[in-house]
């Protein structure tokens, strides 16, 4: 019979490492962060539309040999955000066992632009490319077989897939693991590329911005995409740089693409998140905002924000910074919330001002220098799916 | 904080699947009840009327193994919605629409239907099932290839013993397209499959079985049971077979969720 351990309900976060548009290490990120600098510009992709997206521009490097038939771009970022925890985690598998270590990622898209360019030539040749399998590119499982590969970690492993709040489940389901025992040590995150799919999809939608996106701003019209990784290495009742403190998880049950116009399932997650960490709201000291620049999202998300905070604590969309990175939006953006604190700094919310006077919320709209130590991070998701997050950083 | 073990009591099970008459046949006979001709749509009555119509066969099946365990009455059973959790599990996911969308990217200016992009999505059916039964608590959807049937149960097993009182946990595989899978539409690797459970923290009247989840130690020797490689070949989510087959013969045993070559993840099963 299975007993897991005491339960903890605060969640350490041992050390973390972040890839997107921004840059490939955490310095690179949160040095661009700090000086307001976007990763968004012209997409790179021959569409007979405009876009501009968060792509990754630096050169990923290739997966070592034995994970060649797991070649994909997503396999690549995994693999340059996870490298630089690999000291720390192959110390620690000194003391716990392999199958005590379990991986949790979130994932929209898995190998799908992979898929793209092989259905192209299919439909061209009438046969799959040589190369291509189902199984180590396309499957969201090959994500788990890389990590697990270039990690040593045997333990309890899974993708989450709800869309655009995937990765910050990935990190409440990784807590649960620690909490019931099943796992001494976590390695969770996300991960997602772009692909055409997504770009021609969000554009059918019509909530695809030709222009940088500029969420919480009076003439926001839409979405700007972007890709990148993060992965945390979380464990239980040990210091480390960060703590999660706090989860909240519920569904909107009002339309598939669409948020309650209310926000009422957002103020739920974000309720549920506080009281998870035992926290008032006047506690936290920060909120990163799901902030799509969609008219529907921000306007949603700010009558919940608004009821539950009140009109005065900071909050700010990274998404002016990173593009949309869907289902790995909720790990890069926690990443990039632990770094914003980390350095003591409330970075802008590019792209808002002007401020839409509707939102009676206050909008970070110039970086300034501030304290922050509690954080409460937003990912909602297409089907109603709603995740919060609250995290601390610091003794 | 008090120890909770990891275990849980199945209120209700549920399985539809789709296979051709051979392989029922094959020593499979306690699968007959559940088993359907290739081509056919399960009811999915659960759906309203413009969703079910749209809806593709893994949702149909999804929502129709929800609807025959209890999933809106479930919902409703709870007094906050935190009460009743939502596991969904597929490997594949809504795999035949993204070729649908494949194809329209191929074609004229590639433009796509936004309806079937937004169906698109993994969590599709968790998102159509939150809305027909008012769902407000959590809802996950999990793939792990072979180990889908594994990652749903850790995870509805460690809400249970937390979280919430109830889980309902609906896992199932559509069959390939045709462009990756090569196999003509009669082919047994054209089977679809689904199940579902109704699980609870606490014991009640008439329920089917208590599971157990093994610790790793005892998990890592053979079990009683695994999944039989030729069903995983045609659908990864027949690794719940084995777990179905005790609750369908009320019968005791150790089965193996996954199948060998990740961590291992087994439960006792005791009949109610």
């Amino acid at each position: 019979m299975f007993a897991p351990a005491p339960a903890s309900p605060r969640t350490s976060i041992l050390d973390f490492n972040v890839c997107c548009a921004l840059g490939m290490d955490r310095e690179s990120v949160q040095r661009r962060l700090l000086a307001g600098e976007s990763g968004l510009a012209p997409g790179s992709r021959a569409l007979p539309f405009r876009t501009h997206t968060g792509e990754v521009r630096d050169e990923l490097a290739e997966l070592p040999e034995p994970l060649g038939a797991f070649d994909t771009r997503l396999a690549r970022l995994l693999a340059a955000a996870v490298e630089p925890l690999l000291p720390q985690l192959r110390a620690r598998l000194q003391s716990h066992a392999p199958e005590r270590v379990a991986m949790v990622l979130g994932s929209s898209t898995a190998g799908l632009d992979r898929t793209e360019r092989a259905y192209a030539e299919w439909m061209r040749d009438g046969r799959l490319p040589a190369d291509y399998s189902l199984r180590t590119q396309h499957d969201f499982s090959a994500a788990l077989a890389v990590l697990a590969h270039l990690t040593g970690a045997r333990g309890p492993a899974w993708v989450v897939s709800s869309a655009c709040s995937a990765s910050a489940q990935a990190l409440a389901s990784a807590s649960r693991l620690l909490r019931s025992g099943r796992a001494d040590l976590v390695i969770a995150g996300g991960v997602d590329a772009l692909c055409e799919m997504t770009l021609r999809g969000f554009r059918s939608l019509g909530i695809l911005s030709e222009q940088p996106c500029r969420p919480f701003s009076a003439t926001r019209d839409g979405i700007s995409m972007g890709e990148g990784a993060a992965l945390f290495l979380l464990g239980r009742d040990e210091p480390g740089c960060a703590t999660l403190l706090g989860f909240g998880e519920s569904s909107d049950a009002h339309h598939m693409t669409a948020p309650h116009p209310e926000g009422r399932g957002a103020e739920a997650a974000m309720r549920q998140a506080l009281a998870r960490a035992a926290l008032a709201p006047d506690a936290i000291d920060m909120i990163n905002a799901h902030g799509t620049g969609t008219p529907l999202n921000d306007s949603a998300e700010s009558l919940a924000v608004e009821r539950v905070f009140g009109h005065d604590t900071p909050i700010l969309s990274t998404k002016g910074y990173t593009g949309h990175t869907l289902g790995a939006c909720g790990a890069i953006e926690a990443a990039l919330t632990l770094l914003s604190m980390q350095a003591g700094v409330l970075p802008a919310s590019l792209g808002a001002d002007p401020v839409d006077p509707s939102l009676r919320v206050s909008v970070v709209t110039a970086a300034r220098s501030a304290r922050p130590r509690r954080a409460l991070s937003n990912s909602f998701a297409f089907g109603g799916s709603n995740v919060s997050l609250v995290l601390e950083v610091g003794p | 904080m008090t120890t909770r073990a990891l275990q849980a009591h199945v209120r209700r099970s549920a399985l539809w699947l789709t296979m051709p008459p051979p392989e029922v046949a094959a020593g499979a006979d306690w699968l007959a009840p559940y088993a359907h001709d290739l081509g056919t749509r399960p009811e999915a009555g659960l759906l309203p009327t413009r969703a079910r119509s749209r809806a593709s066969l893994l949702t149909r099946m999804l929502a129709e193994v929800g609807q025959q365990v209890g999933l809106a009455e479930a919902v409703t059973e709870g007094v906050v919605a935190q009460d009743t959790a939502l596991v969904f599990g597929s490997s594949r996911g809504e795999f035949r629409t993204t070729e649908e969308l494949l194809a329209m990217m191929c074609r004229d200016d590639g433009a796509l239907s936004p309806a079937r992009f937004q169906a698109s999505v993994h969590n599709h059916c968790a998102g159509q099932l939150s809305i027909a039964c008012q769902h407000r608590g959590f809802s996950t959807s999990l793939a792990s290839g072979l180990h889908t049937v594994a990652a749903c149960l850790e995870e509805a097993l460690g809400l249970l013993a937390h979280d919430s009182a109830r889980v309902v946990v609906l896992v199932g595989d559509e069959p390939l397209p045709g462009f990756v899978s090569g196999a003509e539409p009669t082919s047994p690797a054209r089977g679809a499959l689904a199940f579902g459970l109704l699980l609870a923290r606490e014991p009640a009247d008439r329920d089917l079985a208590k599971l157990s989840l093994l610790d790793a130690s005892r998990a890592l020797a053979e079990p009683s049971a695994g999944p039989d490689p030729r069903w995983l070949e045609i659908n990864p989510c027949a690794a719940g077979l084995p777990l179905l087959r005790l609750l369908h013969a009320r019968q005791a045993g150790e089965v193996r969720l996954n199948a060998p070559g990740g961590a291992a993840c087994s439960v006792r099963v005791e009949p109610g």
